[in-house]
């Protein structure tokens, strides 16, 4: 309606990533007038702010991405390519995308849905503000890293082909399992096993130190678990969905990652990697912008 | 643009509960107002063209009213001259009837003329003396100057005429003088 470019429109973004992390832009004419981040520990706290805000102004869209495991993207909009993947097509709903598509399970959204007391407006798939985003699109990985998780989804030749949501597990031993294959883990536990502790001299115990920070540093650091996790899904990929090669691989980072993940990568997977800041809340709420 | 949500939003009000209740009051007002001001101004029209009807009315009354006077002053001039004339002939008529109650029987009246400050008298008289005892001194209570002359008929009567004048006021105060 034309009346609705004088009027103040109010977009909220959230999202849970260890916790909820919000984002309110007022609008008027499709230009940000400003913005609000905030951040809540409680579901009951950020249930409480939106409803708030929806009872100032009647024009709230309130947004937010599905992160349940059982969605995707398919190359297709036609049932016959979510039948050769095993989908069942009539349990997911699909958004088709000029000729491919994003799929989530019907009850995954139903059941975030309901999840919260107020109404949403617009539920997005983790891969959507992904799509949105990319501007480089020939053959390209991109990695959504979040705290708990990273959705990473592949174009070959300007189209997505691939996608996967995997979730970072931060228990101690499963890191340790990841990176087994890491030789200077072996290096070090073979050295700390073996040594006497009270035999060792001073020199020892510190180039020892300096190890185990490193390896502790490692181990724990969600850079190589970006690493193993992206090692799986390119083998993945050359296995079952593309032969051309990965030129380059896009982390959009969310967390602030260390910048050593870009050599890690360029030494074990041979493929360059750039970092970009990638502000979710925000690519979030220009969808829901611009879907109006 | 490309919609990439699962879901589409609601249709959303633009204004909220309260302000909508507000919005409706101020609006029905604001048409109070409007309907009351096209009232006054279709009135304020009717009472122009009223005024304009009335003003028109009132120049053709003081037009009429500016004839009458005339039409008034007329009569007023005329019912004046009538009675002049009225008055005038009320004046002859007594004249004339006392001239003709002044006559003697013996005496024949054949004309006489009157004007304003004078009267001729034509007639036949039997004898001088009954002209002159009859006839003159009425004539000569009344005019201030009297003339007779007498023509003597064949058969010995008398033929007369009477001069016989009435000095005005301004004679009267120049003779004084």
């Amino acid at each position: 309606m034309f009346l609705k470019k004088f009027f103040r429109r109010q977009f909220i973004s959230f999202y849970f990533d260890n916790k909820y992390k919000l984002l309110l832009e007022h609008v008027k004419n499709n230009k940000i007038i400003d913005s609000i981040e905030k951040e809540f520990e409680e579901k009951k706290d950020i249930e409480k702010f939106i409803k708030e805000k929806i009872d100032e102004i009647p024009q709230t869209f309130v947004s937010t991405i599905l992160q349940t495991l059982n969605q995707g993207v398919i190359d297709s909009c036609s049932k016959q390519k979510y039948l050769d993947k095993d989908i069942d097509f009539d349990n997911v709903k699909i958004r088709c995308i000029n000729n491919y598509s994003f799929y989530a399970s019907i009850y995954d959204i139903t059941k975030l849905l309901k999840e919260y007391s107020f109404n949403i407006d617009f539920l997005y798939s983790i891969f959507a503000p992904i799509d949105f985003f990319a501007k480089e699109r020939k053959n390209r990985f991109y990695v959504l890293v979040l705290n708990n998780y990273i959705a990473i989804l592949g174009y070959e030749n300007f189209k997505p082909i691939y996608s996967d949501l995997i979730i970072l597990n931060s228990d101690e031993e499963e890191i340790i399992e990841d990176i087994e294959d890491i030789d200077l883990l072996n290096e070090i536990e073979e050295e700390s096993i073996d040594e006497n502790i009270e035999n060792i001299d001073e020199a020892d115990i510190n180039e020892n130190e300096e190890l185990e920070n490193k390896i502790e540093n490692l181990t724990t650091n969600i850079e190589v678990k970006i690493l193993n996790s992206l090692k799986e899904s390119i083998k993945e990929y050359y296995e079952h969905y593309s032969n051309d090669f990965i030129e380059k691989i896009i982390i959009l980072d969310t967390i602030g990652i260390d910048i050593t993940i870009n050599s890690l990568i360029e030494e074990e997977l041979l493929i360059t990697s750039e970092i970009e800041n990638f502000d979710l809340l925000k690519i979030i709420n220009r969808m829901s912008i611009e879907s109006i | 643009m490309r919609a990439y949500s699962f879901i589409t939003p609601k249709k959303k009000p633009l204004f909220k509960e309260d302000t909508k209740l507000w919005l409706i009051f101020i609006t029905a007002s604001f048409f109070l107002y409007l309907f009351f001001a096209i009232f006054l101004l279709f009135k304020s029209y009717l009472f122009d063209k009223d005024s304009k009807k009335l003003t028109q009315q009132i120049e053709n009354l003081k037009q009429k009213t500016t004839e009458i006077i005339a039409q008034k002053e007329f009569i007023y001039k005329q019912k004046a001259l009538y009675e002049d004339i009225s008055t005038k002939n009320d004046l002859v008529k007594q004249q004339i009837k006392n001239l003709l109650d002044l006559i003697p029987d013996p005496i024949t009246l054949e004309r006489f003329y009157i004007d304003n400050n004078k009267l001729i008298i034509y007639g036949i008289t039997p004898t001088k003396d009954v002209y002159n005892l009859l006839m003159l001194p009425p004539l000569k209570s009344i005019f201030s100057d009297t003339k007779t002359y007498f023509y003597e008929l064949p058969n010995g009567w008398y033929r007369f005429k009477s001069e016989n004048f009435i000095k005005s006021e301004d004679e009267n105060q120049t003779t004084q003088n």
